[in-house]
């Protein structure tokens, strides 16, 4: 039953006209990003003294690029992108009914962890899909140069999380994030599942996880807890140097308090209505 | 469509391939730089002038302090902002790297646009530029330029913030002053270990 | 097959909603639910098929508590209160989608459904282009497409056409015939009679009384 309610909420999930616009708007971002940023970069590649560096993928692409604006816009956007396409789901499922179809089909628990699931996947998609796209077109035109600490043109500080990675491995540091963003993203989006209980309108359940985003991030900021912002968290160019217990902390309890209050408090014992 | 699978799969091949070949031939073009490092004892060769590296000085700032009493003198130029400077400075490690450059050649050498204040340090992966006012300290004579069979000692004063790297640490790092960065990338290299 | 509700309550936020019901259910019978609006005639077809959870008293079915060994009904069709389905995809995709859940009937049992209730399972308009009538319809076909031993119609004849009306009598007819129970719920009374073989009298969460619909009372 478990398989089936997975099956099912990823098959709704991923043939839903929501997650194409929520992914061409991201695409977008990263194909603007390519045509605004990187390709006039490609006109100065051959022109530097030996002193400098020339525009490599690792401080031109869109994940990487410090300071710019496609860069800010993206990963602040990317949580309410996440949402859009299946994060309202429990609410209108429930709503609008259609969950009556599917409680008298299946146990709970395959429906309750496919939508987790569903929602998770989607939203992790939505982020990691243009970014992917992105880096793989600034691939075609600037060379994958491996970063160099003293020429101060590449994102990531010495003290910043994983930099020893980033000057050695600069791949598999991009890989890292991805992973990070991936599940960031997710997690943020299935807040909409918990949110559902308590919220009555469906455009509010649809932009609550963005809200939460943002004011946790402005929290963080006011307070001097700035690692554990949310947007310094997906940020690969570490805006404020992140740590690794900070980040496991903070996704570890995005986690718990999703799921189980989604699960076990919203889902499970909830009378469909 | 029967066959729009297989029209999908060759659409996409083919464009991997194009993709595949642009991503060749930009890193064919600019391959990561070669590099090449010169050691203390040994001598290399860059742009005209022989570069000759000494020993390295890893200090603190009260040791700093204490081996070049008024250093912090080279801020007062500063006017108002070399008090607050000067105040920063007990935040840093120091790093004074010594070498002797010689111009063999018959005609004066100018770095040019690529001043030895461009050259950075690496150490681990913390990296900083060289703070131009220490280098006129240090260097009172260097004008930007080398005359003609003429050797000038220099000494290539840099820092490291305390909150990235203990003075143990920095003294642990590989150490690299670099001074160019593509094609090749030439620096000079100081092994990390147990340094005194 | 037998449904056995036992001394049920639902109380949702200090409101009773139903209020200490007693009913037995057997197969092969249409039990029609007669009451005003708000008397408990909808929450009590939510309780049958597992979709609330009772304040007190148990739903059993052949043996089995709702709740308690089954979450919902082991075979069951439902239509309750508005049909509802995925606006984006066609008539025939929700069935399909639906249907893929249990894996008991296949692409042509489903078609036959839509046939039968009179849509076009060929369709290609999305769901959310449908008229009141055609959604009604498909919310029929779905609760009756995989032959389930219960089956659940809340206002089944809503917005249906007469030539629907007759199919969905005939569709509950030939349910009965194989032994099902259905449950139904219809505001013309006549109606109901029409369709019910006993009805059951809600109000205010109780049942009041049952009638045969050859008039012969049944006590509580």
């Amino acid at each position: 039953m478990i398989r089936t309610g997975v099956r099912l909420e990823l098959y709704r999930a991923f043939h839903n006209l929501a997650y194409y616009i929520a992914l061409g708007l991201g695409c977008a971002i990263a194909v603007l990003h390519f045509v605004m940023q990187v390709l006039p970069k490609t006109k100065a590649i051959g022109v530097f003294m030996n002193i400098d560096y020339p525009y490599s993928v690792f401080n031109s692409c869109l994940a990487l690029d410090l300071g710019g604006f496609h860069q800010s816009l993206f990963f602040y956007s990317v949580v309410l992108l996440g949402t859009l396409p299946f994060g309202m789901s429990y609410f209108t499922d429930l709503r609008d009914g259609y969950i009556k179809n599917i409680y008298t089909r299946m146990d709970r628990k395959g429906y309750l962890l496919g939508k987790y699931l569903a929602v998770f996947l989607t939203a992790g998609t939505v982020c990691i899909i243009p970014l992917i796209l992105n880096m793989a077109l600034t691939m075609a035109v600037l060379p994958c140069l491996i970063p160099q600490v003293g020429t101060s043109v590449f994102a990531v500080a010495g003290a910043g999380m994983f930099s020893q990675l980033f000057y050695s491995h600069p791949f598999l540091y991009v890989l890292v994030y991805l992973i990070i963003d991936f599940c960031m993203v997710g997690m943020f989006a299935c807040l909409a599942l918990s949110l559902t209980k308590v919220l009555y309108n469906r455009y509010i359940v649809l932009f609550a996880p963005f809200v939460l985003f943002f004011t946790l991030q402005t929290v963080m900021m006011y307070t001097g807890f700035n690692a554990a912002g949310p947007y310094y968290i997906l940020n690969p160019t570490q805006p404020t140097w992140e740590n690794v217990p900070t980040v496991l902390t903070e996704m570890i309890l995005l986690f718990l308090v999703g799921f189980f209050t989604f699960y076990l408090m919203g889902g499970k014992k909830r009378d469909a209505i | 469509m029967r066959y729009r699978k297989w029209v999908i799969l060759i659409v996409c091949l083919l464009l991997f391939g194009v993709w595949a070949y642009f991503v060749y031939d930009v890193n064919e073009r600019f391959s990561n730089p070669e590099n090449r490092i010169v050691e203390q004892g040994q001598t290399a060769s860059y742009k005209g002038l022989t570069i000759a590296p000494g020993e390295v000085e890893i200090l603190s700032y009260q040791e700093m302090v204490e081996r070049y009493p008024d250093f912090d003198s080279t801020y007062d130029e500063m006017g108002e902002e070399a008090e607050e400077t000067i105040h920063e400075m007990a935040h840093y490690h120091y790093i004074l790297v010594h070498l002797s450059i010689e111009n063999p050649t018959d005609e004066k050498i100018s770095f040019g646009k690529e001043s030895i204040t461009l050259w950075p340090i690496e150490v681990g992966v913390q990296g900083n530029g060289m703070d131009p006012f220490m280098l006129m300290y240090f260097n009172p004579g260097y004008d930007g330029s080398f005359t003609a069979h003429e050797k000038m000692d220099m000494i290539l004063p840099y820092t490291i913030y305390t909150e990235y790297l203990t003075l143990e640490e920095i003294k642990k790092e590989d150490i690299r002053v670099v001074y160019s960065y593509y094609r090749t990338k030439n620096y000079i290299f100081y092994e990390g270990g147990e340094r005194e | 097959m037998k449904i056995e509700i036992h001394d049920y309550t639902k109380v949702i936020r200090g409101v009773t909603i139903l209020d200490n019901v007693n009913l037995t259910l057997e197969s092969g019978k249409c039990y029609g639910l007669k009451g005003k609006n708000g008397s408990g005639k909808t929450m009590l077809m939510r309780a049958v098929c597992g979709l609330i959870q009772p304040t007190k008293g148990t739903v059993t079915i052949d043996g089995e508590v709702l709740g308690k060994d089954i979450s919902f009904p082991r075979s069951v069709g439902v239509l309750i209160e508005n049909p509802a389905f995925i606006a984006n995809y066609t008539g025939y995709k929700n069935l399909e989608l639906l249907a893929s859940i249990q894996h008991r009937i296949g692409k042509e049992k489903i078609r036959e459904t839509i046939l039968e209730v009179g849509l076009d399972p060929d369709d290609k308009r999305k769901y959310r282009k449908y008229s009141l009538g055609m959604k009604q319809k498909l919310g029929i076909a779905s609760a009756f497409m995989e032959d389930p031993d219960i089956i659940i119609l809340d206002e089944p004849i809503n917005a249906i056409d007469e030539s629907g009306v007759a199919k969905v009598k005939d569709m509950i007819q030939r349910a009965k015939e194989r032994g099902a129970i259905l449950i139904t719920a219809c505001h013309d009374a006549e109606e109901l009679e029409l369709l019910s073989d006993e009805i059951i009298h809600i109000s205010e969460g109780r049942v009041v009384n049952r009638v045969e619909t050859n008039d012969e009372t049944v006590n509580r």
